[in-house]
């Protein structure tokens, strides 16, 4: 039974973390770089030892354990792989447990589509201009192949669309993008840099539309399923890509959901063990999906723990309780940080926190200051952010490479196990670095 | 290390400030029109950051437009970039690759426009970072690979004025 919503503590859960329950120098970590991997709790951690403890062996049974002997310890792996499979599939509201295919994280399901679709010559991709790289680069490599196929090295495959001033999605500019070649939308579900989100009712107008040109969507979900209810069938969607290790399940550890004839029309892209019925010395049979997709012995434990992961997020917890309570926190860090903004410091993305889920970015001129607060803010507090360019770097190139460099930033994500008394301790931090930004920038390497 | 007081002066004044007033010193400005030579140089050890990038326009044999790009630099790094890029700009790309980048006359004209006759090691570790980089953005433009990023420890010996430089170019 997940938790209430609007009686959300996170003290319920925290006990749960026991990475939480480290000291430093007497205090305790204090996480907030969610949006790239969160931490675990102690059901996950279990059922990864679970999987060395008392079954450590090979899988390989996919839906059907076909290929390899059913033993003892196969007996039971075969077991978790399906249940894991099936709790992925319903989580993402999938038709069937065959239409998830495991992968190492949403990079490698994003490669899998670009380089499976087969797209031709005068085939277009449309995107944002604020894709993560994840989804930028294989593309970029399927429009490098398509031109030097074409001998054009101008021929248009990729098109973007832009953003609101302020970053947030913007439906007439993505309408525009598409066309009658328009043959995929592969666009980012939430924005990892400044966490504003394409909302249900967007995200099936342009299903509709890209659908009405002979397209597919796309979807990286990175940044949603971890964080509320998303349902492929309701959406639209035709492929989705997510991560695991960023909603408390195991590291490399991420799903591919392809609609089932959209999943079988894809060329498999790393092939060999695993991913065949049978093969000869000049041609080679490929499994169903998801089997061909899963070139090679799996992380085995990684599945035993997505399925606990699951659990714990979906069922324990609730995605109604998570969405409440990250609005909650990141009101209350927007509500702290604002008046400290100004010259040196910016927010990228909307000022109103509730277009911004779980994240607040900062932005300066100045990758001193940028350091200085995050070097202030683990020494003096524990606090875990992250600084850079999150794999924005083309938006980030387009926008900030005025301001003398577009990669000083520092990016606070958060997630359920937080508190309001943690973003405190954070803006703290960044008020005693702003008091004086020179003298605090010392001891940079 | 501890950021010295010239160079937090520096910085403090005619980094920060302008930065602060929603400009970019003039060094830190995109650079108008193509590149002909980039590069990029790590600078310091193992970090991740203080990342500086180094565009360059070459034309007629001389440096007539350069661009520095701090990717989470500190401070030295920043002032290094600053003065230096103003150093470079007009001068021949010949006298510039002539530079031994580990001696320490090399140092003298970025010292003195740092004000630090004191020459303090923060300043001068990151001079050398940043001349390495601007020499391997003018070996780019001329269609030669970038060397190789060396330590410049502050704490080790000085090699010497007379070092030969590792290449001819």
């Amino acid at each position: 039974m997940p938790m209430a919503a609007d009686s959300f503590d996170p003290q319920a859960v925290r006990g749960d973390f026991p990475s939480l329950a480290r000291l430093r120098g007497g205090k305790p970590p204090i996480y907030l770089n969610n949006t790239c991997m969160t931490l675990r709790p102690r059901p996950v951690i279990e059922a990864i030892t679970a999987y060395y403890a008392e079954f450590p062996t090979c899988g390989g049974g996919r839906l059907d354990a076909q290929g390899r002997s059913s033993n003892w310890f196969q007996g039971e792996l075969h077991e978790h792989e399906v249940e894991s499979r099936r709790l992925m599939a319903e989580l993402l509201g999938a038709a069937s447990p065959s239409e998830i295919v495991w992968t190492r994280n949403a990079t490698e399901a994003l490669n899998i589509v670009a380089h499976g679709l087969q797209l031709e010559p005068g085939d277009e991709v449309v995107g944002c201009v604020r894709e993560h790289n994840s989804n930028l680069v294989p593309w970029l490599e399927v429009e490098r192949e398509l031109r030097a196929r074409a001998g054009d090295p101008e021929l248009v495959v990729r098109r973007t669309f832009d953003l609101k001033p302020d970053g947030a999605f913007d439906l007439a500019q993505a309408l525009e993008a598409i066309s009658p070649r328009t043959r995929v939308l592969a666009i980012g579900h939430a924005s990892n840099l400044d966490g504003t989100r394409i909302s249900d009712e967007d995200l099936k107008t342009l299903a509709d539309r890209v659908h009405a040109v002979g397209g597919v969507l796309v979807l990286d979900a990175a940044q949603t399923v971890p964080h509320r209810h998303v349902d492929v069938q309701a959406l639209g969607v035709d492929f989705l890509a997510c991560s695991i290790h960023k909603m408390c399940g195991p590291t490399a550890m991420g799903a591919l959901y392809g609609r089932k004839e959209s999943l079988t029309a894809l060329r498999p892209f790393i092939v060999g063990g695993d991913t065949v019925s049978d093969t000869w010395l000049d041609r080679v049979e490929y499994k169903l999906p998801p089997g061909r997709f899963e070139a090679g012995l799996q992380h085995y434990a990684g599945m035993v723990g997505t399925a606990a992961a699951i659990r714990y997020v979906r069922d324990h917890v609730g995605f109604e309780a998570i969405e409440a309570h990250e609005r909650r926190l990141n009101r209350h860090l927007t509500h702290r940080l604002l008046p400290l903004l100004g010259d040196h410091l910016q927010l990228l993305g909307p000022v109103d926190a509730d277009q911004r889920g779980g994240v607040l970015t900062l932005a300066s001129h100045s990758g001193a200051l940028i350091n200085a607060i995050e070097r202030q803010a683990d020494r003096q507090a524990n606090v875990m952010v992250r600084v850079g360019m999150f794999c924005s770097n083309a938006y980030l190139h387009e926008r900030f490479d005025t301001r003398g460099s577009a990669a000083n930033n520092l990016r606070v994500s958060v997630y359920f196990y937080n508190t309001l008394d943690e973003l405190d301790v954070f803006a703290d931090v960044v008020e005693g670095v702003l008091a004086d930004p020179v003298a605090a920038m010392d001891e940079g390497a | 290390m501890t950021i010295s007081h010239a160079v937090r002066r520096h910085y403090a004044e005619r980094i920060f400030a302008v930065g602060g007033r929603g400009e970019v010193p003039e060094a830190f400005r995109p650079l108008e029109g193509d590149a002909t030579g980039r590069s990029t140089v790590e600078g310091c050890r193992g970090g991740g950051k203080n990342v500086l990038e180094v565009r360059v326009r070459v034309n007629d044999g001389r440096v007539e437009a350069i661009s520095m790009g701090c990717n989470l630099c500190n401070p030295a790094m920043y002032v290094a970039a600053d003065i230096l890029g103003r150093w470079a700009r007009g001068r021949a790309a010949d006298e510039i690759l002539a530079l031994e980048a580990r001696s320490e006359e090399v140092l003298d004209p970025w010292f003195e426009a740092l004000r630090a006759p004191e020459r303090p090691a923060d300043a001068a570790e990151k001079f050398r970072y940043t001349l390495w980089a601007v020499q391997n953005a003018l070996r780019d433009d001329r269609g030669l690979p970038a060397r190789p990023t060396p330590d410049f420890d502050p704490g080790a010996p000085t090699m010497g004025a007379d070092r030969p430089s590792e290449e001819t170019v």
